[in-house]
């Protein structure tokens, strides 16, 4: 069989001209132009927000550690050689500094473990409106997530992003690979491993 | 193009699931999938937990005025990290500035300390006349005036004899005891002949007394250093 031809998500396109446009934006950013910044801030926050909280699962602190990325992707943009896809790179940033993040708080509050039921009632918000979505369902959809972010919160960190980032963010085992700084064979083996847990944890669902 | 096994689709599952497969293989497993429920019903649980995870993830989509804030404080961030790294950029260049002016002061000083010191070397004279260094190069550059050394005991017959020879009517040659100091003054001298004029000799001892020792205008005065101390001829005009 022949093993040339393989699928990708369809996120991996890199048209000539998306590539162009956003290597303009990057040499513009790299020139401490302030437009720029604030518009690669404005294409990218939603996706960095919403990776940090899935990583972290609090709004605030997903909210801090984007402002703790970007500040980190300005400084370190003119090191941007395009050997990934911009999107990717920011990936790869956010992942570290959640990493870092995780690590701090483990440290600091080992003892007192704040619980994901608690995330969920504290920040979890209903979704956005005009869901037609009848109550019952909103909550019974709300009990299954507070289950299925407690089981991704007792994942090892290396696991839940890689599951994250494949499940959620629909990245490539490529992408993957770049984001967390390992190789496609240990991408592989962490998602093999997540989903077994995970499936192992949600049996009923 | 071979059936697959149910144990090698279920080695590429995940792949497939995750639509990491070659199209070949995907269409195979695909029709595996299409006649085998046990290897339908896992991969539809991969998809299950997939979606679960993508349900999860919409109960928290933060609102859209939640980021409204991001952006600017993230610009404003690092207009003022930029400000606060030229600032400290300029406190730096200043400490450095410190050291500069030190090193640059240091530098002048020994320019202008050097440039002095040529500046004396090459205004100031040669050599006093009266210095002792003077003397001493003069009595050496000049042998024809070189003083005999006489022995303390035999000075008279000496001194007695080169009176005689130096004799003229308006020189006298005297034989003194005396001292020489750094500055080229003659302390506490002494005659050491009676047979000349008493006033006159008193006369030129005070003049010598305060006068230098002045080896030009004495009219050439030698000074021998090893006698020094012991005797020092002075060979002067006599003036009046
Ligand atoms: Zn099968």
């Amino acid at each position: 069989m022949a093993e040339g031809l393989s699928v990708k998500p369809a996120r991996a396109i890199t048209w000539s001209e998306v590539a162009s446009r956003e290597a303009a934006l990057v040499q513009r950013c790299a020139a401490g132009d302030d437009d720029a910044c604030g518009e690669l801030v404005s294409e990218h926050q939603r996706m960095v927000h919403q990776l940090a909280l899935h990583l972290l699962g609090d709004y605030n602190e997903a909210l801090d550690l984007s402002q703790e990325v970007f500040l980190r992707v300005f400084r370190t943009i003119h090191r941007f050689r395009g050997q990934s896809a911009l999107r990717t790179w920011i990936y790869r940033i956010v992942v570290n500094q959640a990493r870092n993040r995780m690590r701090w708080w483990r440290r600091r509050y080992r003892a007192q473990q704040v619980s994901l039921d608690e995330h969920i009632r504290n920040h979890g918000d209903l979704p956005a409106p005009g869901n037609p979505a009848a109550p019952d369902r909103l909550f019974g959809q709300k009990q299954l997530a507070a289950r299925i972010w407690k089981a991704l919160d007792g994942l090892p960190f290396d696991q839940k992003s890689a599951i994250v980032l494949r499940e959620i963010d629909g990245l490539s085992y490529d992408e993957i690979a770049f984001s967390l700084g390992i190789a496609v064979g240990t991408v592989k083996s962490r998602l093999a491993r997540a989903r077994e847990a995970l499936r192992a944890q949600l049996r009923d669902v | 193009m071979t059936p697959l096994s149910c144990a090698s689709v279920r080695r590429r599952l995940t792949a497939y699931h995750d639509r990491e497969l070659s199209i070949e293989q995907l269409i195979a497993i695909e029709a595996h999938l299409d006649g085998c429920p046990p290897c339908a019903t896992e991969a539809a649980g991969l998809e299950t937990l997939g979606e679960s995870l993508r349900l999860a993830a919409a109960t928290l989509q933060p609102g859209t005025d939640m980021l409204a804030g991001l952006q600017p404080g993230i610009i404003s961030r690092m207009k003022a990290e930029n400000a606060q790294s030229w600032r400290a950029q300029f406190g730096r260049m200043f400490e450095d500035m410190h050291l500069v002016w030190i090193g640059l002061g240091s530098a002048m000083a020994t320019i202008i300390c050097s440039a002095l010191a040529l500046a004396c070397l090459h205004f100031a004279s040669p050599e006093r006349d009266d210095s002792l260094a003077g003397i001493i190069a003069t009595m050496v550059s000049s042998r024809a005036n070189l003083v005999r050394q006489v022995p303390a005991d035999t000075y008279d017959d000496v001194v007695g004899n080169a009176l005689v020879r130096s004799m003229s009517e308006e020189e006298a040659v005297l034989a003194l005891a005396a001292v020489v100091t750094r500055d080229g003054r003659l302390i506490d001298p002494r005659w050491v002949e009676n047979d000349r004029d008493r006033q006159q000799i008193l006369d030129l001892m005070s003049a010598i007394e305060t006068s230098r020792f002045d080896t030009t205008r004495a009219g050439g005065a030698s000074v021998n250093m090893v006698w020094l101390f012991a005797h020092t001829t002075v060979r002067g005009k006599i003036v009046g």
